[in-house]
């Protein structure tokens, strides 16, 4: 019973090679200089021609300064690193609140919360843009930051929520009961408990971030670029995809590839019980 | 919001809620009340100024192409919110269970969180497009003889390349939320009834999928709000006309003529309006289910 | 309840304040006025713009090869000048309009916004000189303004003073040149069994249906083919002239004349293009050259002088493609500029980019490196710079530059091309029940 079906089987080799096959094209396309149709493989990979031309080609153009990945990958760091920690800081007083205290509307309040997550990207884009534009914060990237408060908040506040809710309130008004001020009780005893929790929440809010496409291109107005945007810039024809944009695409897989390699034990998936679940 | 209950209202009591409030109040409610005006006719910077006025509302409900717009959008919203929801059902049972390389799945399958959807569009069209790889296999495989005899995929009405982008980045959402719901669950449930005799197919209509019903609702739901609304997949791998009512607003949104913005926002509140009333009609349906199936 | 009133109330507010009030820095309209009324010299010019130290430039970021070159040739050539150039790529001109009209519709006057030059033509700059967001009549008053030619005698002058009809009043500089071509691929189809003209276009389509599709208007690579169509079929036989008037100039009924057999001909020819009874326009001129490298056209057509060879340097293209000159009945040429809006922060940084931009230096290194076409008009070079811009054009791969040039006809007048569009996908794409003349009727009469 606990192993697997022929089927199941099945379906777990199609999705993880769903996942990892597309790599390899996505590699040999990035090294192509001409790659025509119906060649299965390039029939002119870019190092022959490397050296022959004046403008950087392929991977010599994403790693030359002119390609600006470099600032864009910064600025999607910075971006999500900022969020992640406005948002705890916002997230976590509520969360304990919403755990912990009994109040009327308390549903309500819940499913305002969680509104952003039902209402379309779209709407909450053009919206923040005309916002922003009135305090002339467009193309800033502090105004991108704030921005995406808005999708992250609910997640965290949701995921954190949880986390209280396990939280044994006993050691805390042991803890008052010993004399300890608030600022103590929070730093020795509720801090080490809620951290393993926190880390989780913020790993996922760096993941929403990261993720996000048209809140920052609005808001940003083409003057701040993420890696998302510089994608969208390259691909956003639709046409064949040439080198920049697949090495491009690799480019942006990678740190995200790497962040889950470093990350898998915190990001259980337990976290998420719950949390976002409930609904 | 305001009134006062008999000592249950201790503000400071709740005084945590205040910064993400604000935050939610000025950042999502305000971001949404500007389109609602403007989507009603006050927009001076325009030099629009009928507020309250219905007309921009009326111009795209009355325009040709809205029903079809409409549709599209439904179709894409919908067809990979169940096909995904299938699968995923599927899936995360698979990895409850112990098998060798499983350390290594549960590894992978999370890469596609952990990425943009236009990774997804890449991908796609790398592969599915009429000159894509697959086109490429199939000619030397001889099963086609031109491009033009690959099924077209992307950039028409029928949005397969949009769905495949959808099932790529949310399989893995929704086997992640269904899976964690199974970890906490436990497998007691299960065991018993299979102590007691019954049959897999059995365990999985009485035991498993009603316990998963919560967590399959909430991310069925999130998922179709979300494809709903989303437009960098179907812009790129839609039709240039027509699309869905989100990439329409940004034609518009984006037209030389400013004086469209206000049918933008418009579309943007009609958008919002239809799936939230959406999902209202999925969770009323879904209670009533419930609350039939507790009566039986 | 009440503080939802308060924030409404408070971002309307925000908005009715803000909107008429544009203050503008003192310093900077002395010097707008000063330099449009002639008085300053270019000496001063220079100092002013050493002081203003930098220079923010928004053009469209989607070619490697232009970026690169932007960096490697162009940023050095203005460190010399003590400025620093910043650029901001974005996707769409439409963007940089933008904020220029949103700052100053939030009050940021002369001198005080954050876009300080824009490549644009057509609507863009229609737009902006609509919303009176120009800087003023520069290009005339550069040092290098002596290359190209401004004297509306002369009717080559057209290309510098109307960009889709929008007379440009100097107030942008001509930068770069376009022309519309074709392009096909030798190996699959030889040069000499390609159409030359939209009647020759249809017998070809009949022997070989599905071999052929134009991008989708309302996208301007589109747009430009329905133009090239309408200008064929022309019923006063006129070609393009009739096209140069602005909408407003046409009755309803004189314009369903012009267009009739035009519109009549790209019904005719629907069910021949790729795809068949459910025809396949591609969006944009990246999809429609996928469709071409792959073989399932048999040639496209688009915007770019020396795209064949561009494209051929970068892979994108085999190297037996070359340039078609279709249709014969006049392929459509224009320029592109740059323009400062306004309330450009740098105005003198942004009038000496200008002057660097439009020197010959930079315009052959820019036509020889990226094959983009001269902005500067050849005959007011001298022979020796003449036999310079001979040395660094890349090949066109096919045809002469005198056969194309032979060929260059206006683009249509801007207010006619969102009408021409409207009635594409009323007619065409939405296949409208109505009447043709009334579909035409329902946007002529409404702009």
């Amino acid at each position: 019973m606990r192993s697997l079906s022929k089927l199941q089987r099945v379906a777990i080799f199609f999705l993880l090679a769903g996942i990892i096959g597309p790599l390899a094209p996505l590699t040999v396309a990035s090294l192509a200089f001409r790659w025509g149709w119906p060649d299965l493989l390039p029939s002119i990979w870019w190092w022959e021609k490397r050296e022959a031309l004046q403008t950087p080609l392929a991977w010599d153009y994403i790693f030359d300064p002119v390609s600006r990945v470099g600032p864009a990958l910064q600025n999607t760091i910075l971006i999500a690193v900022s969020v992640t920690l406005l948002a705890l800081l916002i997230s976590l007083p509520a969360a304990k609140v919403l755990a912990t205290q009994k109040f009327k509307g308390k549903s309500l309040f819940e499913l305002f919360l969680a509104a952003p997550l039902i209402v379309p990207e779209m709407a909450v884009s053009l919206g923040m843009l005309l916002v922003f534009l009135q305090f002339g914060l467009q193309g800033n990237l502090g105004a991108i930051i704030l921005a995406h408060l808005v999708p992250v908040i609910p997640y965290m506040v949701r995921v954190l929520t949880v986390i209280y809710g396990e939280l044994d309130k006993g050691m805390l008004e042991q803890a008052a009961l010993l004399g300890a001020s608030r600022f103590q009780i929070f730093r020795h005893v509720e801090l080490p408990l809620i951290l393993p929790g926190v880390l989780a929440a913020a790993l996922f809010s760096i993941l929403i971030s990261t993720n996000i496409f048209l809140l920052t291109f609005y808001v940003g107005q083409g003057q701040i670029d993420t890696l998302a945007t510089l994608l969208f810039s390259k691909i956003r024809g639709g046409g064949a995809l040439d080198p920049v944009s697949a090495g491009l695409t690799l480019v942006i897989i990678l740190p995200g590839l790497l962040f889950l390699a470093f990350t898998h034990r915190t990001l259980k998936e337990e976290v998420f019980s719950g949390g976002i679940n409930k609904s | 919001m305001r009134q006062r209950k008999t000592g249950e209202w201790d503000f400071l009591r709740l005084v945590g809620l205040v910064p993400a409030s604000v935050v939610m109040l000025v950042f999502f409610v305000g971001a949404l009340l500007i389109c609602v005006v403007q989507s009603l006719g006050y927009a001076p910077q325009y030099g629009i100024n009928q507020f309250p006025t219905s007309h921009y509302y009326q111009t795209f409900l009355q325009g040709d192409g809205f029903w079809h717009m409409l549709g599209l959008t439904f179709y894409y919203a919908v067809v990979p919110t169940v096909i995904g929801a299938v699968l995923s059902l599927f899936l995360s049972i698979a990895f409850a269970k112990t098998f060798k390389g499983r350390g290594f799945a549960l590894f992978v399958y999370k890469i596609p969180l952990a990425v943009p959807y236009l990774v997804g569009v890449s991908i796609v069209i790398l592969l599915f497009a009429n000159g894509g790889l697959f086109a490429r296999l199939f000619y030397a495989l001889g099963i086609i003889s031109s491009p033009a005899d690959f099924p077209r995929l992307l950039q028409n009405t029928e949005g397969w390349g949009i769905m495949m982008v959808y099932l790529w980045k949310q399989v893995p959402f929704m086997t992640m939320m269904l899976y964690s719901n199974l970890l906490v669950l436990g497998r007691q449930e299960e065991e018993s009834a299979l102590l007691l005799g019954a049959s897999n197919f059995q365990i999985f209509f009485h035991v498993t999928l009603p316990r998963l019903m919560p967590s399959l609702v909430g991310s069925t739901l999130i998922i179709f709000a979300f494809n709903f609304g989303s437009f960098e997949v179907p812009f790129i791998l839609g039709a240039g006309y027509p699309n869905t009512l989100t990439v329409e607003a940004w034609r518009l949104f984006d037209d030389s003529d400013y004086t469209r913005r206000p049918e933008a926002m418009a579309i943007v509140m009609f958008v919002t309006l239809i799936s939230s009333l959406s999902i209202l009609a999925y969770l009323i349906l879904y209670r009533r289910f419930e609350r039939k199936r507790g009566r039986v | 309840m009440n503080l939802l009133k308060i924030l409404i109330s408070g971002f309307l507010l925000n908005t009715v304040i803000s909107l008429p009030a544009s203050s503008a820095d003192k310093d900077a309209g002395t010097f707008r006025s000063e330099f449009i009324a002639g008085e300053l010299s270019w000496d001063d010019v220079e100092k002013r713009a050493k002081e203003e130290g930098s220079i923010n430039w928004f053009h469209w970021g989607g070619s490697e090869q232009l970026n690169s070159w932007i960096e490697h040739s162009v940023v050095p050539k203005l460190a010399a000048k003590g400025i620093t150039l910043k650029t901001t790529r974005i996707a769409g001109t439409r963007d940089a309009v933008d904020l220029v009209l949103t700052e100053l519709a939030a009050g940021r006057g002369v001198g005080q916004g954050s876009v300080d030059m824009i490549w644009l033509n057509g609507d863009n700059f229609y737009t902006l000189a609509k919303q009176k967001a120009l800087f003023g009549s520069f290009a005339d008053k550069l040092p290098n303004s002596k290359y190209f030619e401004f004297e509306k005698e002369d009717p080559r002058a057209l290309l510098n003073l109307s960009d889709f009809g929008t007379p440009t009043l100097a107030r942008e500089m001509p930068w770069s040149g376009e022309q519309y071509i074709c392009y096909l691929d030798t190996k699959r189809l030889p040069r000499e069994h390609a159409p030359k003209d939209f009647v020759e276009l249809e017998i070809w389509l009949k022997k070989n249906p599905g071999r052929f599709t134009y991008v989708k208007p309302p996208h301007y690579i589109g747009n430009t083919f329905v133009q090239t169509a309408l200008y064929a079929f022309n019923s006063n036989g006129h070609g393009y002239k009739e096209f140069q008037r602005p909408i407003t100039s046409f009755t309803a009924d004189e314009f369903t004349k012009l267009v009739q057999p035009g519109f009549e001909y790209l019904k005719r020819i629907e069910p021949l293009l790729l795809g068949g009874e459910t025809p396949f326009y591609p969006q944009n001129q990246s999809v429609n050259q996928s469709l071409f490298n792959n073989g399932e056209v048999d040639f496209g057509c688009e915007f770019g002088l020396y795209l064949v060879h561009n494209n051929i340097k970068t892979g994108a293209f085999s190297e037996t493609t070359e340039t078609l000159a279709f249709p014969s009945s006049g392929m459509i040429k224009n320029k592109n500029f740059l323009a400062i809006p306004i309330n450009a922060p740098h105005p003198a940084a942004a009038l000496v980019f200008a002057d660097v931009m439009s020197s010959l230096d930079l315009q052959l290194s820019k036509l020889k490196e990226i094959g983009y076409p001269l902005g500067v008009d050849i005959w007011k070079l001298s022979d020796v710079d003449v036999q310079a811009a001979k040395a660094a054009a890349p090949p066109l791969h096919g045809v002469t530059a005198e056969e194309l040039g032979g060929l260059a006809v206006s683009d249509t007048n801007a207010s006619l091309v969102m009408v021409i569009e409207k009635i594409w996908i009323d007619y065409i794409e939405k296949k409208s029940s109505l009447p043709f003349a009334e579909i035409v009727a329902k946007y002529v009469n409404a702009s």
